[in-house]
């Protein structure tokens, strides 16, 4: 290596040498504390006993749940690999007009969710639409 | 060395050493895979990819930036110098796998160009917890890919070894837009501190060996000699050379190796012409001085390299006067035919 290589090396490293332990601490000390009794939603509840459907879907599996009086209806969705999309609403509608149907709740890329739906679900003969509302489509339409 | 080029001049340590680099990467890879398996069974194929490149290119860069100081501490890790572009070109490719991947995963979705979306999907330029991470690793990238491609004698000649170095310097920027990417991502996510301590040591470990190197480097420079008669300067005695090896002088701030090759002594100019390599760290090897680096090769009579090859350096004129040894640090013209001083 010539001197003036020689030199360079020297030079850089020096710098390296007092910026690179400043740009390390001050990113560490900036790192953002995590927000202690702010989720994003709510924490998941437990699931109803009884296992009135199933619907198994290439990455997720959808069921509708019931109490034992069958006075209430839950839809669980459980997500068996992440999702292409990293965040869907799911509504229940009798078509496939989602301006028409009702929101049940919003899922994100992975995790289990359970929402409460109306108790005549199934009787009004609605399905589930998957609607990506950042690419506003239908993502998916599941009919129990 | 080689008059002509071809891809790749394979020889049996080439060939190990690459064996060597090839089942280290697919030992920590497959070994990434199966303990994120263990301890996170939710794990995808896309993120454990991510992770394992991203960590295994962080290893080798680090590998690769300790080999330069480590040769010039201690001459044993030499060999590792010598094959340090494959190195660095598969460094490279396992690097471009984690960007292409991550690219694909965090950009790839949507409507705007992925690479025009990694510049624009953040704009935080003013936050430190918030800043736009993803572009360091980029640029980074772009230096290491315009290193992989140039790592050939063809560009090393076609480049002239003066802009190839000045462009292969490029890869401390790298390195340092590679920790800030690092620190200013991933760690702003993880709670781990083990992930901060790594990083500072990294980052710590090649501050203090090329600080340790270059400091060794100046004190060589700085080392005094005194002018005696007729432009010669007493350098060492003779009894302190051993036979096909060297001893380098500073004088006049350029470097000379002078070597006992046959009971002779030979002076030429320490500075190899293909990459700038330390000639005499070297040895004389078929009765030509090798360089360390990369094996060019030269006479100790006149500085040439053998036919067909075309590289000369410096030669000096060396005299001995009563086992005391002399150089005359006004160089020859490179390739100049000098006969060497008797020892004895």
């Amino acid at each position: 290596m010539i001197r003036q290589l020689r030199k360079r090396h020297l030079q850089i490293w020096t710098a390296w040498a007092v910026l690179l332990p400043v740009g390390i601490i001050t990113a560490y000390t900036s790192i953002t504390k995590p927000a202690v009794g702010q989720l994003l939603q709510p924490a998941v509840v437990l699931p109803l006993p009884i296992e009135i459907n199933k619907i198994e879907k290439g990455n997720y599996t959808v069921m509708l749940r019931s109490n034992v009086e069958g006075s209430q209806l839950q839809l669980e969705w459980v997500n068996k690999n992440i999702l292409t999309v990293p965040t869907a609403t799911i509504y229940q509608s009798v078509t496939d007009d989602i301006t028409k149907g009702k929101l049940i709740g919003r899922i994100e890329a992975r995790g289990t969710y359970r929402f409460t739906v109306d108790t005549g679900f199934l009787e009004n003969n609605n399905k589930l639409l998957v609607y990506d509302f950042i690419r506003k489509h239908i993502v998916d339409s599941i009919k129990f | 060395m080689g008059a002509s080029y071809i891809a790749v001049g394979w020889n049996r340590q080439k060939k190990i050493y690459d064996w060597c680099i090839a089942g280290f990467c697919s030992l920590y890879l497959i070994t990434f895979t199966v303990i994120t398996a263990m301890v996170n069974p939710d794990y995808t194929f896309e993120t454990v990819l991510i992770r394992s490149t991203a960590t295994l290119a962080v290893l080798m860069l680090h590998i690769i930036l300790s080999i330069g100081p480590l040769a010039r501490i201690n001459k044993k890790f030499l060999p590792l110098l010598y094959n340090r572009r494959h190195l660095g070109v598969t460094m490279f490719f396992i690097a471009a796998v984690h960007g292409s991947f991550s690219i694909f995963q965090f950009h790839g979705l949507s409507n705007t160009n992925p690479f025009v979306s990694v510049f624009i999907s953040n704009t935080e330029l003013g936050s430190v917890s918030q800043f736009p991470f993803q572009a360091l690793g980029f640029f980074a990238l772009v230096i290491f890919f315009l290193m992989a491609i140039t790592s050939h004698d063809f560009w090393l000649h076609n480049l002239s070894p003066k802009v190839w170095k000045t462009l292969h310097m490029f890869v401390y920027l790298a390195y340092a837009l590679i920790v800030m990417h690092i620190m200013l991502g991933v760690i702003q996510f993880e709670t781990n501190p083990v992930f901060v301590i790594l990083v500072s040591l990294g980052a710590g470990w090649l501050i203090t060996l090329h600080l340790i190197a270059g400091s060794k480097e100046v004190k060589k420079d700085r080392q005094p000699f005194d002018a005696v008669t007729e432009g010669f300067v007493y350098v060492a005695n003779t009894n302190e050379f051993k036979e096909s090896m060297a001893k380098i002088f500073c004088i006049d701030k350029e470097r000379i190796a002078v070597y006992l090759h046959e009971g002779r002594l030979y002076a030429i100019h320490n500075v190899c012409k293909h990459q700038g390599g330390p000639l005499g760290e070297g040895k004389i090897l078929d009765g030509c001085i090798t360089c360390p680096w990369h094996g060019y090769q030269y006479l100790p009579n006149n500085g040439q390299s053998p036919p067909p090859f075309k590289e000369r350096v410096n030669t000096y004129e060396v005299r001995v006067n009563a086992g005391k040894a002399y150089i005359n640090p006004i160089p020859f013209a490179e390739g100049t035919e000098m006969p060497g001083a008797m020892i004895k």
